[in-house]
């Protein structure tokens, strides 16, 4: 099912930048669909970027410039006694942790990369942290979106209360639509109180700790224990394994649940001195030119076997590992992947359900990856679901952008 | 498949002419009932391909005519589909078919310790291919959060008969777009759910009940207010206002609330043990600070059922006081409940209507309840008018017409509320996606295009 390995158009996210015709900053969604109809009368593919921390690496083959939602930003509604608040794409994250924090609440979120990531960015590529675990989803906090579809229709969907069936939710489709169907020009989350208190609990393994078998045996514990943390990440550097959990409660809830997973796991944890630092690990290393990065989702129950199997294949990698999520991502220097590391790397994909994506690509090495355009079947194990799924897939993408001028940054495979 | 599992007898369609709400009825051509995702398959290619529509049905609770047949439909019970494929506590996934009943799946998760957290009050007979369709809330979705939260993957029958496999819990978000999502809440629209992966939660270790009397809906909507602003997240936080107090004690149901009250709120901490005092102990004070007459708490299950009794059997109190009982549904932002609640009260007045109050008030989701005879013409046409005039009421406040009952047809006359002519296209598009022919509940959710 493979194609030969094309090298033309490859590039890490980084460089997506220089190769766009130009970089636009609409204001408003009549500017956004505008951009949309300049684009596709100029036979321009449209690449939306918010902080472009998360942008896949791949840029697409033909001409594209690339919209920037930098200037549709602001928080445009917070009530703080709803719990709810409304703001621009382009908000950041840093932005609105800082408004949240004035009211003594926040938003549980916490993908890799730093304060400058968007909240458009966040909603639009569906993707949280490890947080997601203990507080839901990120598709379980978006209330609303306003979105200009790739045709330029402008839809308000959803809306600001907890709970809406008011038709089919397309808010759903949105969420993880990865500028694939439109742009996200505003959303609307639902907020936390922030919690009175966290720890962050340390398991190390590796050299001056616990065997490794007996360290992945803690990390399942932890995951069938009856307390559910606030998130759990196994860490890996090639000398270091450590497991890492962080509670929230009141200082009793957290005595109470961390005496009830130590009885689970059957080892005491260490506090963590310095927390902050800590949490940044668990929120993991965002995509940079200086490594090969790779995502693959697992259940939590195959983490043992998946873990001793990358340690394995790639003794050279970090791993990071979200243990109740069970998503696995690992990042290799440049100088460690070959042909032969990277056949190993792609074997390591269990066909659809558990497919390897390539997130980062060093500088210069873009010729190693192949190209695999988004919507078309995986093969490999692949089963007449799937093909279901794509045919859904493009079908949908023809309800929003029938015209095909939305060209999204793509992960290689 | 025998003749058994097909109905065809009028006698015996009659108990599928309606779901929950029997204002509305339509017999089928026939009903349905496969045993097995092979049969479902079937069947619905044998109906589809004469261009006969098909009506998904579970348990027929819904509350929105969801399940009621379209004219010249079959509709396809899963009665039958009713076993739990697999219990998985290592992942704390389950995978079942989708006429299992919502609170057998609960029964059988604590086995392992585990919960289904989505509570619909209906838990004992609705089915979770049902919950799936309409998205379903209940009483713990404050801090539970609704349906889709929990349901991760799903195996779906598409028009003519093609299963397609939907997500699953190992799915990584960026491989494509969220199609469990946006299948979550479809009401029978897409096709049908042939299986359901969901998400199970560990049992939490301890759970508190506080019940407030109080001489108004505004002094519990204030309580309400205090709770939250104290930065607490209890799992749920339920309003009943007097009238609906009233209806109960004078019924079989009666919990010793006292009849003179304004307002009843319960109020339910769960989690870990060590921490729920503190929290009721804050919270008391809360209701006392709002003017609370009485306060109770408990962590004891007995005396938890007692506080609870009221509300939960508020619905069936009331279906005894009159003929007819309508459960309206909306949602509006939590701090305008208090004037919205008024208004409410005032636009029943007006309409010389029996409206009592039951409501999540955590989530800002409304119920209110319309007590009226459908054998007065008169009366059925004020119910209308007030219940168009309370979803405004609604709207206006930023809210939205349903929260968890679903569009069905009883709300399709309210779509143009909250939604524009580009929105309902999407919609309208979006079905055509999953179901270009329109033979999965014709007519239902969306309204008639306007006349141009
Ligand atoms: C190498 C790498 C690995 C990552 N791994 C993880 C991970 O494991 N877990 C995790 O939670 N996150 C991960 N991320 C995701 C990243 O942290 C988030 O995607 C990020 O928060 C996005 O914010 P941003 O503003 O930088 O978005 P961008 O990087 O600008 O965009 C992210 C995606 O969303 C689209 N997009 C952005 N804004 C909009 C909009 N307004 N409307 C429509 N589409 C839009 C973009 O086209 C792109 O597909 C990873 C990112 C990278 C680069
Ligand atoms: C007393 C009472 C209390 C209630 N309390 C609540 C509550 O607290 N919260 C709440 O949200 N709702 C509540 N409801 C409403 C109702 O119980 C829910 O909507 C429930 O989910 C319906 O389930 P059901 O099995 O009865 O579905 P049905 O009524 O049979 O069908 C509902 C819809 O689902 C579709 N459907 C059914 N099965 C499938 C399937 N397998 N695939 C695709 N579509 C399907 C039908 O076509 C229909 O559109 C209550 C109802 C009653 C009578």
């Amino acid at each position: 099912m493979r194609s030969a390995p094309e090298t033309e158009g490859v590039v890490a996210p980084g460089r997506i930048l220089a190769r766009a015709h130009r970089v636009l900053r609409p204001r408003t969604p009549e500017e956004v669909a505008e951009v949309l109809a300049g684009a596709r009368a100029e036979g321009l593919g449209v690449v939306v970027m918010g902080g472009g921390r998360g942008l896949p690496p791949l840029a697409p083959e033909r001409p594209f410039l690339v919209l920037s939602t930098a200037a549709l930003s602001g928080v445009d509604v917070y009530e703080p006694g709803d719990l709810t608040f409304t703001a621009g794409a382009g908000t950041t994250l840093g932005d609105l942790e800082d408004r949240l924090g004035t009211e003594g609440q926040w938003l549980p979120l916490d993908p890799p990369g730093g304060r400058e990531r968007t909240l458009g960015g966040v909603v639009a590529s569906g993707l949280g942290g490890p947080l997601q675990a203990g507080f839901g989803a990120i598709r379980d906090q978006v209330l609303g979106v306003t979105v200009v579809t790739g045709d330029g229709r402008i839809l308000r969907l959803g809306g600001r209360v907890m709970k809406n069936v008011a038709g089919f939710d397309l808010v759903r489709l949105f969420v993880g639509s990865a500028g694939r169907l439109g742009v996200v020009v505003s959303a609307s989350l639902r907020v936390f109180p922030r919690p009175r208190a966290r720890r962050v609990l340390l398991l190390e393994g590796a050299a001056d700790g616990l065997p490794r078998e007996e360290l992945l045996q803690a990390a399942r514990a932890v995951s069938t224990a009856p307390v559910v943390p606030a998130a759990a990440v196994l860490l890996r550097r090639p000398a270091e394994e450590v497991l890492v959990v962080r509670l929230t409660g009141s200082e009793p809830v957290l005595d109470a649940d961390q005496a009830r997973l130590e009885d689970a796991v059957g080892h005491a944890f260490r506090t963590a001195v310095h927390p902050e630092r800590w949490m940044q690990r668990m929120a993991g290393r965002i995509g940079d030119d200086r490594a090969f990065g790779v995502r693959q989702r697992g259940l939590p129950a195959s983490l043992p076997e998946r873990w001793t199997a990358w340690v394995t294949a790639a003794p050279a990698a970090t791993l990071h590992v979200d243990v109740l999520g069970g998503l696995l991502r690992a990042h290799l220097p440049p100088d460690a992947v070959d042909e032969t590391m990277l056949r190993r790397l792609r074997g390591m994909a269990r066909g659809d359900s558990a497919p390897v994506l390539f997130d980062s690509v060093p500088e210069g090495r873009e010729e190693l990856l192949e190209r695999r355009r988004w919507g078309m079947p995986v093969g490999g194990a692949g089963s007449g679901g799937a093909d279901g799924t794509t045919v859904l897939e493009r079908r949908l993408q023809e309800v929003f952008d029938p015209h095909g001028t939305l060209a999204p940054t793509e992960y290689a495979r | 498949m025998g003749p058994d599992h097909v109905v065809a007898d009028p006698a015996r369609l009659l108990v599928y002419e309606s779901d929950g709400l029997t204002q509305y009825r339509q017999a089928p051509l026939a009903v349905v009932l496969p045993g097995t995702t092979d049969e479902l398959v079937e069947v619905v290619r044998a109906v589809h391909g004469e261009g006969i529509p098909v009506v998904p049905r579970g348990a027929g609770t819904g509350l929105s005519g969801g399940a009621l047949p379209v004219e010249g439909s079959v509709v396809v019970g899963t009665a039958r589909l009713n076993r739990i494929l697999a219990l998985d506590p290592e992942n704390r996934l389950a995978r079942v078919q989708p006429g299992v009943v919502n609170s057998r799946l609960g029964v059988e998760a604590r086995r392992h310790g585990l919960h289904y957290a989505p509570d619909p009050s209906s838990q004992s007979a609705c089915t979770l291919g049902g919950n799936v369709a309409e998205n379903s809330g209940g009483p713990h979705c404050l801090k539970y959060g609704v349906t889709s939260r929990y349901i991760s993957g799903l195996t779906v029958v598409l028009g003519g008969g093609a299963v397609v496999e939907l997500g699953g819990a190992a799915r990584d978000p960026a491989t494509g777009l969220d199609l469990v999502g946006l299948f979550v809440g479809s009401e029978g629209c897409f096709g049908i759910a042939t299986e359901i992966e969901v998400r199970l939660l560990p049992l939490p270790g301890g759970v508190r009940t506080l019940l407030g009397i109080f001489a108004s809906v505004e002094d519990a909507a204030r309580a309400v207010t205090g709770i939250v602003a104290q930065g607490l997240l209890p799992a749920a936080l339920e309003i009943m206002d007097g009238a609906s107090i009233r209806a109960v004690e004078a019924s079989v149901y009666a919990a010793g609330y006292p009849t003179d009250a304004g307002a009843a709120l319960v109020v339910e901490f769960d989690g870990t043990d060590a921490g729920l005092d503190e929290d009721v102990a804050r919270a008391v004070a809360c209701c006392r600070e709002a003017g609370a007459t009485d306060v109770q708490h408990t962590d004891d299950e007995g005396q938890r059922t007692r506080l609870w009794q009221g509300r939960k059997k508020a619905f069936g109190a009331m279906g005894r006081i009159a003929p007819d009982l309508l459960v309206q549904d909306a949602t509006v932002p939590r701090t305008r409940l208090p004037e919205v609640l008024e208004e409410i009260m005032a636009i029943g007045a007006r309409y010389d209507l029996h409206v009592a109050n039951v409501f999540h008030a955590g989530d800002g989701n409304l119920h209110p309840k319309i007590l009226f005879d459908r054998s007065d013409a008169d009366e059925l046409a004020r119910v209308e008018r007030a219940s168009r005039e309370m979803m405004q009421v609604c709207v206006d406040a930023g809210g939205t017409i349903t929260g968890e009952h679903g569009v069905g047809v009883d709300k399709q006359k309210y779509m143009r509320l909250v939604h524009g002519e580009e929105e309902l296209a999407a919609m309208s598009a979006v079905g055509g996606a999953f179901d270009p022919r329109g033979l999965f509940n014709p007519g239902k959710v969306l309204p008639e295009p306007e006349p141009a």
